[in-house]
This record gives C-alpha cells, structure tokens and sequence, in this order.
C-alpha cells in the first residue's frame, strides 16, 4: 500500500490568490462604494469573512483530509470537508487516464488524474508530477497485466 | 486546422466572400471594402490564429501499447489509452480530408462516455494508417474469415428497402450541420423556394400541396437509397480470434477495429417491408461503433437475405446461438401495441377537430394536410399489428433472444446473460386484471440500451426467469 497527499504548494498558491482578490474586492469597494459606507464596510467584511473561512479553515480541511491510497489491486481516494467519502475503483476497471496540468505545475502542482473506469471515474486532484507518474504507471501496469508492485 | 475553427468562422467569411465576389475592377472598390470590412477581417484573422494555436498545441504520439493525446494552449490534458482497452478504433476519410490526406481517429472504450468517442483527433492519413497498423498488430494473429455482401443484391434491397423515413433524418441532419453555419431565414428560403419551384411547374396537373408531399416522401427515400449504397459499398468484414475488422464507404472511407468480447449484443433489424420480406441488416452494440453522435450504422451485415445473415452469425458470432422465442406475446393484450399508434393518431385528430369548431374556413384547406398527418399512425398501427404475432423473449443456454418493434423498426436482440443490467415486469391497472404485464430488459451499453416488449403473461414470464436464476420475489411481494 502506497500513500499519497496532496502537494502543499497548491494550497499556498490558492490562498495567495485568494488575497489577491479579497484585496482587489477591497479595493473597488473603496473606490466605488465610500458614498455608502455602510454597504462598503458590510461588503468588505463578507470578503475578508470567505476569504477567511476557504483559505484558513476549509482548504487546509480538504488538503489535510484529501488522501490517495494506492494499493496493488485499487486506487482509494479519502476526502471531503463536512461529509466525507470514500472512492474506490479497481485498477483492472480502469480504461483510460486523464492527466490535466496547468502551467508551472511541476512547481505549483496543479497537476490532476482523472481515472476513466467501468461506469465512471476518480478525480484525484493536487498531485506533484511524480506522483502523477507512478499512478500512471501503475495503472498501466494492471491494464498491461504486469504484476503490480508491493 | 479548419476543424479548430468555431462555426462564426464560416458565418463571417461567407459574407466576406460574397461581397468581395461582388466587387468591381477598381481601385477604389476594394479600398471601401476594406473600410467596410476591416473588423470583420481582424476577427477573421484572430480566429483563425486561434485555430492555429489550438492545432498546433495538439500532440499524439503511439507506440506498440499505447497511444498518448495531449491537447491545450494554457492548461495541457494529456490522455493515455493503452490497445487493450481500446473497443473500437474507427477511422473515417471524408471527401475533403481525402483531398487534404487527412482522416478522423475516434477511439472508443467501456468507459461510459455515452454516445461519443473517447477520443477524437484528425490525424495525417499516413499516421492514422500507422496507428491501424499499431493497434492490429498488438491483437491476436489468427485465421482470418471476411464477408463481403453481394452488390447486386445491395442495390435490389436497398431499392425496395430504403425508407424514407431515415431519408428525411439524413436531411434533418444536414440541415443541423447546415443551420450551424448559414443563417436560419436563409436555409428556410431556400428550402421553400425549391420546394415552390417544382410544385408551380407541375401545379396544373396536380394540386400543389400534394406535388411538395410526393417530392419530399420521393426525395427521401432516394437519399436514403444513395446514402445506403455509398455507406454499404465496398464493405467487408473481416474477423479473427479477438477482433473484428470493418471496411466500408465509398465517397466517405471507414475502418473499424473492434474487440469481440466488448460486444454487448447482436441486433436483427428489419422494417416492415423487410419483415414482409424477411430480409434483414445485421447490427451490433460495442462501445464507440455506431455512436449516435456522428451520424454512424452499427451495421455488420447491410441488408441481406435471412439465410446469408444467419450464415453471417453462425461464422462472425459462432458462440451466438439462433434466436429462440420461449414466450410470445399475448394477441389478446392488443391494447398495450396500439396504445402508441392511438396517441400518435390523437394529436392530429384533436388538430383536425380544433379546426372544425375554431377555423371552419380552413377547415377545408387543412383537409390534405390531416390526412397526410395520419399516415405515420396508421403506418405505425400496421407496424404494431405485426409485432404483436412476433414479439416475444427466450433463452438459450447462456443468451437471451429478445423480439419485439420499436417505433417502424423490428429487432431480434440476441445478448449473453452476463449483460443483461437489471429487468423490470410492467403492469398496467388492465393489465393487471388480465395478469398480463409488459417486460423492460436492460443491457450493458455505452448508452441507455433499454428493450421493451410488449403483452406477455405474467406467469409464464416469472416461471420462466425463475428457471433461468431470476427470481424477482413477486410471490413474496404478495
């Protein structure tokens, strides 16, 4: 059984553009709302209030609890903030394998895999790139009917 | 790199060609063009830059196992799909892309993408020969079997078979694409104009309304005979130990690879013409053949006699048993066959009614129009009264036969039991009462694969699922 987390540096970067515009909402609101201070300062407070509650509480949330187990017959996927979830599907169900990347997501990892399987498929999001590949290659491994790793 | 472009690519440059066409040999004309059209070309331009950025952003690369897509300006998607998976490999040449040396690779797996490929790229026509090549390679080396269809019985069938009804789909479908890019207003004129043309040339011999229903009805059904034929032509299949090869099209080329224990089921098909005749097509279900999505028949046989299509069975399917009906279909539940026809008749009826009380002026004007409105139901009413002396289901061995009409059309559905998704025993409040029920099997499919027949009994039904290891628990419902 093989475990992996989600790659830190994506919340960082989630949070970091999070400010940015909680500071850019700010800013217009400053600049086109101080006739009605009342309403600007209400706005204002609802920003920092998402702001807070995403980037501090239910992104660490879903980062620390979002857990991929790789085993050598399954792909488990622990996640979820209020409720959580368990996904599992079986390697030898597997089809095909998607694997989005943004830009710079050797850095940012941004980096996701989605697993296309008999009767639907697995999103495992916030891989570092050598994560990606060992998934990849173990998927492929089963789907070649090579002996899966230990 | 036209197929990256958006359909406001085709809406922009057909006027800009037209006007520029129109312009005179003057130095000046083309100076006021430009002044008049100058945002138009930018856009132009900006889209097919656009275009030209997305396809050279595309990437596929294959080797003996796998074939890898990458696709994506900013955010790059990469898909690998290894041969085993892979169902069906399709790959089709239309007339331009034959001018260009390009062909349409669609890959199809069990994945559940319903009624769509997998994955859909336009390759060089060298390149998607090699990944044929690649893909026929990683299958199993066998004796090989081929069936060609006799062409003159291609032509004779297809003749007397052609319907229009899928006639009038072909030029439903062509008006889509066509629609997409020519304004709405302008393909409804020309539509109507043609139309008005020949019914005012032959208007003092017959009244109009009937010359444009004869010319749509004989204008269908010829399309349809000439879009079977150019389908159909050329086609052989062959088949090996795991793989069936399909080749077929005359002015569009096809190629099909599909792996034979991906198929779903096998399905006779006949209308009611063919089943007078007792010819029919063959067809199957695997996942990417046949998708819904481009216009495309699942077709293994084109249509043939019943002794070439169970010869056809017997070598391509040799695990396929013959169909074998168990349990026929109940004539006295007659109300359940004709209840469809009865509600296609209604609306028309209510329509003519309407008109009677409403708009008795018209009434006498709308009278041809009624009566051609009721010909799908009563052709439909034809179709039911057929079905239900043939509809029914049985089993043999591992394999269920299921029988029954869908709207004109008649299928023999032979599938293995280890497809069969779930099945479901109707009753209506009547049916209820004469303990007859109507049965809905459900099979494995890249889409909803949904059979319904018709006016069965209920106890013959249990007994005989009870026997075959269905036991649906309506005793213990009681």
């Amino acid at each position: 059984m093989r475990k992996f987390t989600l790659k830190p540096a994506a919340l960082y970067i989630i949070t970091g553009m999070l400010t940015l515009l909680l500071g850019g909402g700010c800013l217009l609101c400053r600049l086109y709302l101080s006739s009605m201070e009342i309403l600007m300062y209400v706005l204002i407070a609802i920003f920092i209030a998402i702001w807070f509650i995403l980037g501090f509480l239910l992104l660490p949330m879903y980062f620390r609890r979002t857990v991929i187990f790789l085993s050598p017959t399954e792909i488990t996927l622990h996640t979820g903030i209020i409720f959580l979830r368990r996904s599992q599907i079986k390697l030898s169900s597997a089809q095909y394998v998607t694997r989005i990347s943004a830009p710079l997501s050797g850095f940012s990892g941004f980096n996701f895999l989605v697993i296309h399987a008999l009767g639907g498929s697995l999103i495992l999001p916030f891989l570092s790139i050598s994560d990606c590949d060992e998934l990849e290659r173990a998927i492929g491994a089963v789907i070649c009917g090579e002996e899966p790793q230990k | 790199m036209l197929a990256y472009t958006t359909r406001y690519f085709w809406l922009l440059i057909i006027p800009l060609a037209r006007s520029l066409y129109s312009l005179t040999f003057e130095i000046n004309a083309l100076r006021v063009w430009l002044q008049g059209a100058w945002l138009d070309l930018i856009v132009l331009f900006a889209i097919l830059g656009f275009a030209w950025l997305r396809w050279i952003s595309v990437w596929v690369s294959f080797d003996s196992e796998k074939i890898i897509l990458r696709k994506g300006l900013y955010i790059s998607s990469e898909d690998t799909v290894f041969y085993s998976n892979i169902s069906t490999l399709s790959i089709t040449q239309n007339f331009l892309y034959r001018l260009l040396g390009a062909s349409t690779v669609y890959i199809g797996t069990n994945s559940g993408k319903a009624d769509q490929a997998d994955l859909k790229m336009i390759l060089r026509r060298s390149d998607a020969d090699r990944l044929y090549e690649e893909l026929k390679g990683s299958r199993k080396k066998s004796l090989n079997y081929s069936i060609l269809p006799n062409k003159l019985r291609l032509i004779v069938f297809s003749l007397f078979f052609s319907s229009a009804l899928s006639g009038v789909l072909i030029i439903l479908a062509l008006l889509l694409e066509i629609g997409k890019i020519v304004d709405r207003e302008v393909e409804a004129r020309l539509i109507l104009d043609t139309l008005n043309e020949a019914a005012r040339r032959v208007s003092l011999y017959v009244p109009p309304i009937i010359t444009v229903i004869v010319i749509v009805i004989i204008s269908a059904w010829a399309l349809s005979f000439i879009s079977n034929l150019f389908v159909f032509w050329g086609f052989v299949l062959t088949k090996c130990s795991d793989s069936i090869y399909i080749k077929s099209g005359v002015v569009t080329k096809n190629r099909h690879i599909l792996l034979r224990d991906r198929i779903n089921y096998i399905d006779l098909k006949q209308s009611f013409l063919s089943k007078v005749f007792n010819v029919s097509s063959l067809h199957l279900n695997c996942s990417g053949y046949g998708s819904a999505g481009r216009n495309e028949l699942s077709v293994v046989l084109p249509i043939t006699t019943r002794k070439e299509i169970n010869g056809a069975i017997e070598e391509v399917f040799p695990e396929y048993p013959r169909p074998k009906i168990e349990l026929k279909s109940n004539p006295r539940s007659y109300l359940s066959f004709f209840m469809m026809p009865l509600i296609f008749a209604a609306v028309p009826a209510a329509a003519f009614g309407a008109f009677y009380v409403f708009l008795p002026t018209w009434f006498e004007a709308a009278k041809p129009a009624f009566a051609i409105s009721m010909i799908p139901a009563l052709w439909l009413a034809l179709c039911r009264a057929l079905s239900m002396f043939t509809t029914g289901l049985g089993f043999s061995g591992d394999f269920m036969t299921l029988r029954y009409s869908k709207l004109f059309t008649f299928h023999t559905v032979i599938v293995p039991k280890e497809r069969l998704t779930k099945i479901v025993i109707r009753q209506s409040p009547f049916q209820r009462m004469s303990g007859g029920c109507s049965a809905i099997i459900y099979t494995s499919s890249e889409s909803r694969a949904r059979h319904l027949i018709l006016g069965l009994r209920m106890d013959r039904l249990l007994a005989m699922l009870e026997r075959e290891g269905y036991d649906l628990y309506f005793r213990e419902g009681k």
